[in-house]
Order: structure tokens, then sequence, then C-alpha cells
């Protein structure tokens, strides 16, 4: 634990949750968030899917109704501007500090250190695409770019995040429930491999245009590009078509080698996150709809406001919303490696 | 940079640009468990007869593995210096604990060595001195590359999923880039190890299971196809990558450095084969035709040419 | 012959290989003579009604969807004896109740579900990936398409009721009052065809029976509110 005693055990855990869209950012407000994520339209961040995210007049909007209820609104530019097309994402720091943004989210580091020249009273967050999963990676950030707070990727347990809290200023926050990278954030590029898009260049992992479900039989194949991800028998749960969460053969045996489709849930832990010293927990879902929004964000409401009792009911309560209907605490516990 | 061969260069190429110095092979540092006779053997024979100018060593994917090339290390940078090839010690992808960073500050520390930074704690430690970046940091535009440059990074050896035309754009920087011309690709990095997991093990009781697949353990889709490589922490692409085809077009745009990666084949062969091609002896096709290619892979390059990476060579 | 521009594996080959679908089916074919007699006009009219009140309820979600163009989806009910399709990107957004036993014009996608899945994925009471995964919906062709669909559903707050009551005057108001019962009375076949596929046959039977009749009672009263719409027009008229 921190020198200095306690962290984070009186100061309640600031719940930050996703919106893809103006409704499901009203959703999470209603619904008890902290904090709301979101992105532009555009390639700027790591949720580009059609038909989501905010246009420049609808985060201004979103921002004002977010503010009136002292909702805090981060801007997620966390994906790495490809070469020679750095305008789109300055551009993105630049709305996101006119509109009054809370807080951008960042990952690369040229962008970050255009936010702190350009914005410099605009709070910077570093993105889990960051990757930051140590001290000196995370004091590197702090000195070169003035970051305030870190997502950290979802590779450390939670007795290394105690470890981590107690030797380092700035604050954390880590996610909670929701889709699970298995791969360190913001360093995979199994996507690309196989579709030519990337979260780091794309903001997309599994790119609809990639995706196909198939019949042979009664059951149905996922396919990604040319890749069979999985096949479910009838009436299985499934999952996405992601690389990380497919079905493989591995000396002629079948395996979710790297992951079952499942998807995170660290509700049963928060006491614990708490008294590792996190300031934020996040839930991941930009793409899902308003109805996981509010039974989420609600869910994870109620658990903040009633540290410590019967969180595990809750996350069983939770568990239709997930992938392939089943939930891990993931690296949160060391066995999972 | 140092001692870098003589070596002789299409005159087309000389007469384009006279006065910049020749394009040089480098050998990537061994991202696979080989018993530690093995690596040493290969580097030893890599030292003394492949036509390479700047050989990569150290571990960059699983701490664990470290003790076992730590008493071998001394021998093999004392006899690779001793070929006049220049060594680069490259550090671990993922550093995840006190004991990963107190490893790293040793590394950043020794003066004399040329470091490879292959997460940003390595970078944050080797700030401004002379450095260079390797291809697991994310770098991606001339932004971020120019702020590498500021603090130290001599050159930046690219990420893999890179397109071909963010590189000429990056090119012009001026920054030394270099670039994975030959082997499996590193995909992603985890703290999951999936060697262990094929084999119903955890990543503290792993037995080191690893070292069973010189060049990976092959995994194939359910439709039989192969698909990736798993290499502990890390996962690879199947595919072989090979830039033969592109080689002439990136040293006319101004890249000096490309790399090998090694895999349990003869690397010396190799060499020989890419220095045939950049000295203008061998064609990309012939070139194709005889490399070997590590359990068979298909050559790929689509990542250059921005399509899905697995996507084959055209012959 | 299956028609090429239709995602692969579309309805052509279901009946012949999933047994469990064959079973639903033969369950379906049973309710579906009782069904048939009902014309699909007035709910396609009020269907109509429904979109455009929709239209102009929210301008900004068909803003958005105009970037799908003349793309047509496929709304597969499996728990009705008609499927819908419907083009969202055009300048007046169409939808058509297409019945089962006639082809379905080409489409991008096509989407396959209950009824009850699909009113609650519109309204947003439910989450679309949820459903995905539960297998509630299956979806097949275009999925870039079928994510724009969903996303920019889901950003709208849609009030299904509310649409069908947008209209006024005499007639709208007879084919909503129509509609409501209609799907009312979908909805329990829907419901008696699940749980008839729990507790088989002598269940089914009383279910099927009760709902024949509650069936036969809503066509004797569109007959008569029919009649009733002749009688007031020749009044009108005389």
């Amino acid at each position: 634990m921190r020198g200095d005693g306690l962290r984070g055990a009186t100061a309640s855990l600031e719940l930050v949750c996703p919106a893809g869209t103006p409704a499901a950012l009203r959703a999470a407000v209603t619904a008890g968030a902290d904090a709301v994520y979101c992105g532009f339209s555009d390639a700027t961040n790591a949720r580009n899917f059609p038909g989501l995210n905010f246009s420049p007049d609808e985060m201004r909007v979103a921002i004002e109704f977010a503010h009136t209820r002292a909702v805090k609104v981060l801007i997620a530019i966390n994906t790495y501007p490809q070469a020679g097309k750095l305008q789109l994402w300055h551009q993105a720091i630049d709305h996101a500090a006119e509109f009054g943004a809370d807080a951008v989210i960042l990952a690369d580091m040229g962008l970050l250190a255009y936010a702190a020249d350009r914005h410099p009273t605009l709070r910077r967050h570093l993105s889990v695409q960051a990757s930051a999963s140590n001290r000196e990676s995370i004091s590197f950030f702090v000195r070169e770019f003035g970051v305030k707070r870190v997502v950290l990727p979802r590779v450390l347990t939670v007795e290394e995040i105690a470890e981590l809290n107690s030797e380092i200023s700035v604050e954390t926050e880590v996610f909670v429930f929701g889709g699970l990278c298995v791969m360190a954030e913001g360093r995979c590029a199994l996507s690309s491999y196989v579709t030519g898009q990337s979260p780091n260049m794309n903001g997309v992992c599994s790119p609809a245009c990639a995706v196909g479900y198939e019949m042979r039989g009664d059951e149905m194949v996922s396919r990604l590009g040319d890749v069979t991800i999985d096949i479910y028998p009838a009436h299985a749960p499934a999952g996405y078509p992601t690389i990380c969460k497919g079905q493989y053969l591995v000396r002629g045996e079948r395996q979710y080698l790297f992951e079952e489709p499942t998807s995170l849930s660290a509700l049963g832990i928060l006491p614990h996150l708490q008294r590792a010293g996190v300031t934020a927990i996040k839930i991941e879902g930009r793409q899902r709809g308003k109805a996981y929004i509010t039974d989420v964000v609600a869910s994870f409401r109620q658990a903040i406001d009633t540290l410590g009792h019967g969180g595990e009911k809750r996350a069983a309560a939770l568990a239709h919303l997930t992938e392939g209907g089943q939930v891990t605490k993931g690296a949160y516990q060391k066995s999972w490696r | 940079m140092g001692n870098m061969k003589a070596t002789y260069l299409q005159p087309v190429l000389t007469a384009a640009r006279p006065t910049t110095p020749p394009a040089c092979l480098t050998m990537g540092p061994v991202v696979f468990n080989w018993a530690p006779q093995k690596w040493r053997d290969f580097y030893f024979r890599i030292a003394d007869e492949a036509p390479v100018d700047m050989v990569y060593i150290g571990e960059v994917v699983c701490a664990k593995r470290l003790p076992f090339l730590a008493p071998v290390l001394p021998d093999v940078m004392a006899r690779l210096a001793a070929a006049g090839k220049e060594v680069v010690l490259s550090t671990l992808a993922l550093n995840m604990n006190r004991r990963e960073l107190n490893l790293l500050r040793e590394m950043a520390s020794e003066e004399a060595v040329l470091v490879e930074a292959n997460d940003i704690a390595a970078l944050s430690l080797l700030n401004g001195r002379p450095h260079i970046v390797g291809p697991y940091v994310n770098v991606y535009n001339e932004g971020t590359l120019d702020l590498l440059a500021k603090g130290g990074a001599i050159r930046v050896v690219l990420p893999a999923e890179l397109p071909g035309s963010s590189i000429a754009l990056l090119i012009e920087t001026g920054v030394p880039l270099e670039i994975q011309v030959f082997g499996r690709m590193p995909l992603a990095i985890s703290a999951r190890c999936y060697h262990a997991r094929a084999e119903n093990l955890h990543k503290d009781g792993c037995r080191f299971v690893c070292e069973r697949d010189p060049d990976g353990l092959s995994v194939d889709t359910l439709d039989g196809e192969p698909f990736l490589a798993v290499n502990g922490l890390q996962t690879l692409s199947h595919g072989c990558l090979n830039l033969g085809q592109h080689m002439m077009d990136l040293v006319c745009k101004g890249i000096r450095h490309f790399r090998l990666q090694p895999h349990m084949m003869d690397m010396v062969e190799v060499a020989r084969l890419y220095r045939n091609l950049l000295d203008g002896h061998l064609s990309a096709d012939e070139l194709a035709a005889t490399l070997p290619r590590p359990d068979g892979a298909a050559f790929v390059d689509g990542f250059y040419r921005g399509i899905p990476g697995l996507s084959a060579m055209e012959m | 012959m299956p028609d090429p521009n239709l995602p692969q594996a579309s309805f052509a080959n279901r009946n012949k290989t999933d047994p469990e679908e064959r079973l639903e089916f033969s369950l379906l074919s049973l309710v579906g003579p009782a069904l048939r007699p009902l014309p699909l006009w007035p709910l396609q009219h009020a269907a109509n009604m429904a979109l455009r009140s929709m239209v102009h309820r929210q301008p900004e979600v068909f803003a958005r969807l105009r970037q799908l163009g003349g793309a047509c989806f496929i709304v597969d009910t499996i728990d009705l004896p008609f499927m819908m399709a419907i083009w969202p990107g055009i300048d007046s957004p169409r939808l058509i109740l297409v019945e089962r036993r006639n082809a379905p014009p080409p489409a991008i996608a096509t989407i396959r579900g209950k009824l009850a899945s699909f009113l609650a994925l519109i309204e947003g009471k439910k989450d679309g990936d949820a459903l995905f995964f539960s297998r509630e919906l299956l979806i097949e062709g275009d999925m870039t398409a079928v994510l724009y669909l969903r996303n920019a559903i889901d950003g709208a707050e849609i009030d299904i009721a509310r649409d069908l009551s947008a209209g006024s005057g005499f007639l709208p108001k007879m084919l909503n009052g129509i509609f409501h019962l209609h799907c009312r009375a979908m909805r329990q076949v829907a419901s008696a065809v699940t749980d008839c596929q729990r507790a088989f046959a002598a269940p089914l039977e009383r279910k099927l029976a009760h709902h024949e009749a509650a069936l036969e009672a809503l066509q004797i009263k569109i007959a008569k509110l029919g009649r009733d719409v002749q009688k007031a027009e020749r009044r009108r008229l005389g």
C-alpha cells in the first residue's frame, strides 16, 4: 500500500461508463455514471464501428447534458494516427478542448505532446491502448506529457496493481466489466493480420466488414476474412468473432487457446480494487446498446454504493449480457496467466 | 554509426543516392526458447559466417527464460564483437513487475552497450542517450517518430503491421528506420502464456514447454488451415514474412537496415540470399524459390501492401 | 434456384437440415392455416404509417441511415407467418411484408429471430449483442450494414406504441387497433409455439384450439369493421 496511508479506502470509486451514441450517454448518466467516455465518429477512437459515436455537434450537446447533471465526459482519442493524417486527430483534440470535455484519453506519444502543448489545461488520461503496465512506463508519460490518470492494461493482478499504486503519483483506472482483451492492449496486430484493419491503426478489432456467419448444417460458423474463428453447435452461446476468443486446432486438438468466449467481470472484487488504490473503474462497451448500459451501470452504481456486500450475486445477474454467457476475473487473478 | 562493411550496391542505386551508406542486414533477437547451447552455437555461427552487420541478442518474450541465457550471454557478445558485428541488447517487450524493471535498469545502465528498447519503460530509462527503438513500441506516425529521435533514438524498427504507404512517409522524417524482411512476424504479447495453456498448465508452473517448438507452436483453424504460431506469451504469424520483392524500392526510398528474424534453419544461408538480393546478384523470385521456410509456411507480405497481413506474396 | 444476391445459407436449406427448426416450422405450419385467411394489407398499412411516424419523429436517425442507400434488410420473424423487407436508407423508407410462401427481395442481410426479440431490440429494451450471444438473433450477410442499422436504431428512442397511434382519422385508428390485436395474437401464437416445443402434443392442441378461436374472432371482427366502413361510405355518399 501507499506510504501515506490508504488512498482510495476513504474516497468512493469513480464509475466511468461507455457511450457509443447520444442515447447511450443519456442512459449512462441516468443510470448513475460519474463519468462517461465517448469518441468522435471517425478513426480517432478505438471503437470506430459503423453508425456509432458522436459528430462534433452531438458531442457538444452531450457534454452540456452531462455537465448539467454533474457527470464528466472523457473523450477517447486513443488510436495511433496514421502517418500523414495527423490533422484529423489534432482536430479531435481541439474539439474536445473547445467543447469543455473533462479529459481526453490518448495513447499516441505524438498526440500527447500535441495536447500538452496546445491545450495545457485540458486533462490528459493515458489510454489502455498505450499499454503502460509498470511504474517506469507510467513515470515516462507523467514526466513527458503531464498525464493525470492512467488506464491500466488488463495484464496485471490485483496485487500488482496495489504495488504499482504504491509507487506512482497519478490516478489509476481499471476495467471491471465487458469485453476482455487477452493480449496486452495496443500491442496486438491479430486483427490486421486477418482483415487489414487493427485497433491501433483503424480503431477496430475484427471489423464488421470482415465478419461473416454461415450455417453448415445445424452448426454456425463464424468467419473473419478467410479465417474460421469458431464453429458453434445449434443454440450454443456465441461470441464476437475476435481472433483471441476463437477455437483452434493445436497439436490436433480443438482448443480455445487464447481465451474462451467470455467477458470480464470484476464486480465481485471491487473492494479489493479499492484497497489496491484504484481511483476509477471502467465499463467496456461503447459498441453495446442502451439496454446493456442501463443494466451494467446501475449494477455497478449499486455495488459501489454498498461496497463489499453481495457483489458476486449481482455479477451473476449480468451474465446474460456477456459473451458466451460467461464471465472471468481475467488477469486480476494470477491463475489466469 | 560504426563499422559498416563496404558492400557492393547496384550501380543504379549508387547513382541515385551516391552519398548514402549501403544497405545492410541485421539479425533480430531469437524470440523462441532455444536451449542455451543451441542459442550460443547459433550466434557463434552468425558471428563467424553470416553477412550481417548488426546482431540483436537478449530475451524479448519471457523473463523466465532469462536465467538460462545469462551464463552464455557474455561469450556470445564477445564472439560477435570480435567478428566485427555491432551488438545490440534487446529488452523484454512486456515488463510487469519490479524484478523485470530492475533488470531493465541494469541493461540501461550499461553505457558501453547499445540497447533496443521494446517497451515504454525501456524508452524512459534510455531517454537522452543513444538507443534503438524496437518493433514492439508503437510507432505509427511522424509526430511520435520525431519525439523518439529527440529522446535519443538513433534508429527505429517499425512495427510489423505498418503499410508501405506509412513507411514511405516516415522515411521522409529522416530518422533512420529498420524493417523486418524475413521470418514470422510478432503480432501480439500477453501476460498469459499460451504454450502453458495449450498443455493445461499455468505460467508459474509452465515446465518450459515452449522449448519444444523452436519456431513456435503451430495454431491451425478448425478447417485445418495453418494460421498462427504461439511462442509462450507471444503470438506470431504462421506465415513467414518475405519482403524480397519490395526491398529494392525501400532501398531507393532510403531504408538502410533490413532485419532477419532467426528461425531454426540455416540462417547463414538466409542472410547470404538476402545479401545477394541487395547486391543485385539474385532476383526476388529467385530468392523466394530458394529461401527455406519455418514449418513450410507460406511467404506473406500483406501488411506491407496494406491488405491483410496473412496475404500471400504474389509471385 | 437460390437467389445469388441473397447471403449464403438463407432460408432455402434451413428446413432440410435443422431438425429443431423443422419442428418449429412444422408447428408453425399447423398454426399457419389459421392465420392465412388474415389479409396482410391492414397490417401493411399500419406498418407504413408507423414507419412514417418514426421518420417524422426521428429525422436524425433516418438521416444517419441514409448512408445505407438502397440496401434492403430482411427481418425474418420466425414466429410470424410473414417476413419484413425494409429499406431504411432511401428517401422515403419502405417496409414490405412478405408472405413466407413468396421469395423475399434481394437483401444485403437477413436478421432472424422472434418478434419479441425484435420489438425489444428496436425499443432499446434489449441489447443486440446479448441477443446475438444467446443465439436469439441470427445474422447472415453484410455485418457492416447490420451493425450500422443496429447502432442507428439503438441511438434513437423509439416507442412503437406511440408510433402506431400516430395516425389520425377513423380508418387509421381502426387499422392501428387491428394491428395491436393482430400483434397480440401473434405474440400469443409465438409463445404458444415456444411452449409447445417444451411440452409437446396435448397442451399444443389445447393452445392451438384456443388461438384458432381467438383468431377466428379477430377475423369476424375485421370483417365486421370492413362492412362498417363500407356502410359508412355508402351512407356518406348516399
